[in-house]
C-alpha cells in the first residue's frame, strides 16, 4: 500500500515510442515493453489516459478530459490519473516530454 | 496377485506429430493408452521412433516397470501411477518437439456456447473443480495442458489422464460430485475427449489456490486474463509478439473471472454452483466421462 505522498505529476508525459498498446474487445489493453519483455494489463479508462500521454497533455488536462467522460468527482479522477501516471512512469513506459511542449 | 499379462505388444501412436511406440505386456495398459492417444498408426519401421516400455513386474519385482527412451527404468506400485508417469513423459517430449505451439497450464471443457479454460498455478484445485463440473455434464478435454496453434488460434486439450489427488477425490465424493464413470477401473481417469479440438473460448477462469471461505468469481478485464496466461505459457521458439497476438485472439471472445475462496468440502458445492452460473449450461447429449 502506498504510504508516502508523492508530488503530483506536473510535466506532460509521453508514451515511450517502442511500447505497444494491444487493445482487447472489452476496452482493456495490454502494454508490452519489448526492451524489458514485460506485459502490463490496463483498464479501459487507463487506455484513455495512455492515449492522452502524447507529450502535450498535463496530468490535470488528462484528468479534466476524463472527468468529462466519467460520472465521478473530478478531484477523484485527477488523483487516480496522477497515481496511474506515476505507476506508468515507474515502469518506464512513459517519459517526460521534451522542453517546449505545452499542456 | 499379479496383473494379467499378454505377449508384449508394440503400440504406436502419433500425438501432435510426435511419433512413439509403447511396448507393453498388459492388456489394461494397452486399452487405456489406445483410449488416451486414439488409434494406432502403422508403417513405421522398428527402431524409427522412440520406444517406451511398460511391463508388469516379475515374481521378484512386484508392481510395474516403466522405461522411457534414454532414461533409466522406474518401478511404480500401480499401473495407474505408471501410466501417469508415461503420459507425463510423452507430454514433455511433445513439448520439446513442438516449440512452434503455445502450451498453457490449464483445464479445457466444453459448454453449450463454446469452451472454457480453467487456468491457475499448481495446487490451485483446477482438477477438482474440473471433475466436479464433469459430474454435472460438462465434457472435459483435459485438466492440465492446453495447446494453442498460434497462427490459426486452434485450441485443443493435450491428451493426458486426469489428475486428481486423494484429497480432491475425497472432497468430490463428500459433496456428491464424483463423475459417473464407466469402463475398466485401474485407477486412472480419462477425459471423455482426450486431445479434442475445442470451440472458441467463451469463459476463462483464473483459479487461485483455494482458501476457506465462500467462493468469489470476480470479473476481470480481458487484458488482465491475457497477462495471467502469459505468465503460464510456454512457447520456446515464438517471439513475445507472436505469443501476445495469439493470446489476444484467444481471450478476445471470452468473459474472464478470477476465482478465489471455495476451499474445503463446505464451500466446494458453492464454488461449483458459482462456476456453472458463469459457464452456462453444458452441451446436450455428449459423453462426459470414462475411467481407464
Amino acid at each position: 500500500m502506498e504510504v508516502k505522498a508523492r508530488p503530483p505529476v506536473t510535466a506532460p508525459l509521453r508514451r515511450r515510442h517502442d511500447v505497444r498498446c494491444e487493445p482487447l474487445p472489452d476496452g482493456s489493453a495490454v502494454l508490452y515493453d519489448p526492451t524489458a519483455e514485460m506485459a502490463y494489463a490496463i483498464s479501459e479508462s487507463a487506455v484513455l489516459v495512455w492515449e492522452l500521454c502524447d507529450g502535450t497533455h498535463s496530468a490535470t488536462a488528462i484528468g479534466e478530459e476524463l472527468a468529462a467522460l466519467y460520472d465521478a468527482p473530478s478531484d477523484v479522477i485527477v488523483r487516480d490519473v496522477d497515481a496511474l501516471l506515476h505507476r506508468l512512469q515507474e515502469l518506464g513506459l512513459l517519459e517526460r516530454a521534451g522542453r517546449g511542449t505545452t499542456s | 496377485m499379479t496383473a494379467p499379462r499378454m505377449r508384449p505388444r508394440t503400440l504406436a501412436f502419433d500425438v501432435l506429430g510426435y511419433r512413439f511406440a509403447v511396448v507393453s505386456d498388459s492388456p489394461a495398459a494397452a486399452a487405456s493408452l489406445r483410449r488416451l492417444y486414439g488409434g494406432e498408426f502403422t508403417g513405421v519401421p522398428p527402431g524409427a521412433v522412440p520406444v517406451f516400455t511398460l511391463r508388469t513386474g516379475d515374481d521378484t519385482a512386484r508392481g510395474w516397470q516403466l522405461q522411457a527412451p534414454e532414461s533409466p527404468p522406474e518401478a511404480h506400485a500401480t499401473l495407474a501411477v505408471a501410466l501417469r508417469f508415461l503420459d507425463y513423459a510423452v507430454c514433455c517430449r511433445v513439448m520439446e518437439q513442438r516449440t512452434d505451439l503455445l502450451w498453457l497450464h490449464g483445464a479445457l471443457l466444453d459448454t453449450a456456447d463454446g469452451s472454457a479454460l480453467i487456468s491457475g498455478p499448481s495446487e490451485a484445485g483446477k482438477s477438482t473443480l474440473t471433475l466436479g463440473l464433469m459430474a454435472l455434464g460438462y465434457p472435459v478435454g483435459g485438466d492440465d495442458v492446453a495447446v494453442v496453434e498460434p497462427v490459426s488460434g486452434l485450441l485443443r486439450a493435450f491428451p493426458r489422464f486426469l489428475h486428481t489427488d486423494r484429497h480432491g477425490r475425497r472432497l468430490l465424493r463428500q459433496v456428491g460430485c464424483w463423475p459417473r464413470l464407466t469402463g475398466h477401473r485401474i485407477g486412472t481417469l480419462l477425459p471423455p475427449q482426450p486431445g479434442a479440438r475445442m470451440g472458441p473460448l467463451r469463459v476463462i477462469l483464473l483459479k487461485e489456490p483455494p482458501t476457506a471461505g465462500p467462493p468469489l468469481l470476480t470479473p476481470v478485464p480481458q487484458a488482465e486474463a491475457l497477462v495471467c496466461l502469459l505468465q503460464r505459457v510456454r512457447a520456446a521458439e515464438l517471439s513475445h509478439t507472436t505469443v501476445i497476438a495469439a493470446l489476444q485472439r484467444l481471450v478476445a471472445g471470452a468473459t474472464c473471472y478470477r476465482v478465489s475462496g471455495g476451499g474445503g468440502s463446505t464451500y466446494l458445492p458453492a464454488l461449483i454452483e458459482a462456476t456453472v452460473a458463469a459457464l452456462g449450461p453444458p452441451p446436450q447429449g455428449r459423453d462426459v466421462g470414462a475411467a481407464a
